[in-house]
């Protein structure tokens, strides 16, 4: 039997948001960063978690998701400054 | 009335005046055609190596009594091995193509017991000679370590040795970048502080590409300090940053434009590049250009906001080379605008700069077979602040 989703809390760019999702696709993660958010062909942005489950790290490609965990941590920006 | 003390600095033009024969090489000093006496009392001749000790072109007194040697084992007049002064057998490459085999090591005394360190370099390499060469002269007195022949001293991309090198024997690790012609494409606070770092390696050409001028904001994101006058001159980036690393790498060339369509020849015959650019639709063409020439790069990028009265953000690696660019439509950013645009002014920070440069310089090494790299080989490296992590993706298993 399938488990009921739960709230939990995600942070992301360091501003908390409950998530009733057991996935989270890397566009819902932009969404909550950027509001409104970015629109285009071509827009590229660096999207990494932390203390995901099994305390795992790792980066988002558009199209990809990951399991939700209370407190687990994304960072989204554009890495395009030098 | 004792000879007036000469100064360290004379050694190898005393050494030469003696008529030892010399070769002065990356940050090293050798003795060719040193004889010995072997284990059946006969005679061949090696070659003794060590690093040099200098301020500048100017020769110090050795910091160490270390002397290592190529050619064989030396042994005294009865054909016994030299033990007192052996000190380790261990073969290494110190510059590319010279090898020595082991080392010896001995102090010098005044007669008595107490050792002391060797004056300079005269005196640590003709004490050594008269250990090997003792022997072989009672073996055959027509012998001599003098063989008069010119001094060789090998020309560097450098404009003073790198003893640091030298002195921890990795000069012919670091000799594998003297084919490398690299590009630094953009001079902007990440691709200076790369500069800063690559002048430093034997690489044989650094390419320079920026149009723009160097003003007192660049210098907050720059090495060094830039002196006032500098800046009221208004000097073009490729200017400012070549003379000074000129002072240390001869073959810095300048290009005072960005890299458009119309100046993308100029990169080739480069074999590697480092991107540091903040317009995305000219990173496309110049990345285009790179893959279709097989020339690896690494693309950097910075991207911090502040907001909640703190600054967050991201720093990324990228690596591309022939084999393994896949990633890169993802992973760098090609776009006009990015949403930080709109909702942040363009923050940059030294520090962030400067990891930036430093994580991409050691990629680059790690590609070169420079630094050890753990496999599956990461082509893709992000360090997030607020985590103080970096995390890594590489091709799929």
């Amino acid at each position: 039997m399938p488990k009921a989703p739960h709230t939990v809390e995600i942070i992301v760019n360091g501003r908390s948001f409950p998530v009733d999702k057991d996935d989270i696709t890397f566009e819902e993660v932009v969404a909550l960063a950027f509001d409104p958010p970015p629109t285009g062909d071509n827009i590229c942005l660096t999207v990494t978690y932390r203390r995901a489950q099994g305390n795992k790290s790792g980066t988002l490609l558009p199209g990809e998701s990951v399991k939700t965990k209370a407190g687990m941590i994304f960072d989204v920006t554009a890495t395009d400054k030098s | 009335m004792s000879p007036p003390p000469t100064s360290p600095d004379q050694a190898i033009n005393r050494l030469v005046a003696d008529g030892y024969g010399i070769t002065l090489e990356a940050g090293h000093l050798l003795v060719h055609d040193v004889p010995f006496a072997t284990a059946t009392r006969t005679v061949e001749r090696g070659t003794l190596v060590c690093p040099l000790d200098q301020a500048g072109d100017v020769v110090l007194a050795p910091s160490n009594h270390v002397m290592h040697f190529a050619g064989g084992r030396p042994h005294d007049a009865t054909g016994q091995a030299l033990t007192k002064i052996e000190h380790q057998t261990t073969t290494q490459e110190l510059i590319p193509g010279v090898t020595v085999e082991r080392s010896f090591s001995s102090k010098p005394t005044d007669g008595g017991s107490q050792r002391r360190n060797y004056r300079d370099f005269h005196e640590k390499v003709t004490t050594y000679a008269s250990i090997l060469a003792g022997p072989a002269q009672s073996i055959d007195p027509q012998v001599s370590p003098l063989t008069f022949r010119d001094p060789h001293i090998v020309d560097s991309v450098h404009r003073y040795h790198d003893t640091a090198s030298s002195r921890a024997e990795i000069t012919a690790l670091n000799a594998k970048l003297d084919d490398e012609r690299i590009a630094l494409i953009g001079l902007g606070g990440t691709n200076s502080y790369v500069l800063d770092l690559v002048a430093k390696t034997p690489v044989a050409e650094i390419h320079l590409f920026d149009g723009d001028e160097f003003s007192s904001h660049n210098a907050f994101r720059t090495p060094g300090a830039a002196p006032i006058e500098q800046l009221r001159s208004r000097p073009l980036k490729t200017a400012y940053l070549a003379a000074i690393y000129d002072q240390m790498h001869a073959n810095i060339i300048e290009h005072p434009t960005a890299v458009t369509a119309d100046s993308i020849d100029e990169l080739t015959g480069l074999t590697f590049a480092f991107i540091a650019i903040d317009h995305g639709p000219s990173r496309r063409i110049i990345i285009d250009h790179l893959l279709a020439n097989e020339i690896p790069f690494i693309d950097v990028g910075i991207g911090v906001h502040h907001d909640d009265h703190v600054i967050r953000g991201q720093i990324r690696t990228t690596l591309a080379t022939t084999d393994n660019h896949d990633h890169i439509d993802h992973r760098i950013p090609c776009q006009d605008e990015g949403p930080d645009d709109d909702y942040a002014t363009n923050i940059q920070l030294a520090e962030l700069n400067a990891l930036n440069a430093t994580l991409a310089v050691i990629r680059w090494k790690q590609h070169r077979g420079i630094y050890a790299i753990d496999e599956p080989k990461p082509h893709h490296s992000v360090y997030v602040i607020s985590g103080n992590e970096i995390i890594n993706e590489g091709p799929a298993q």
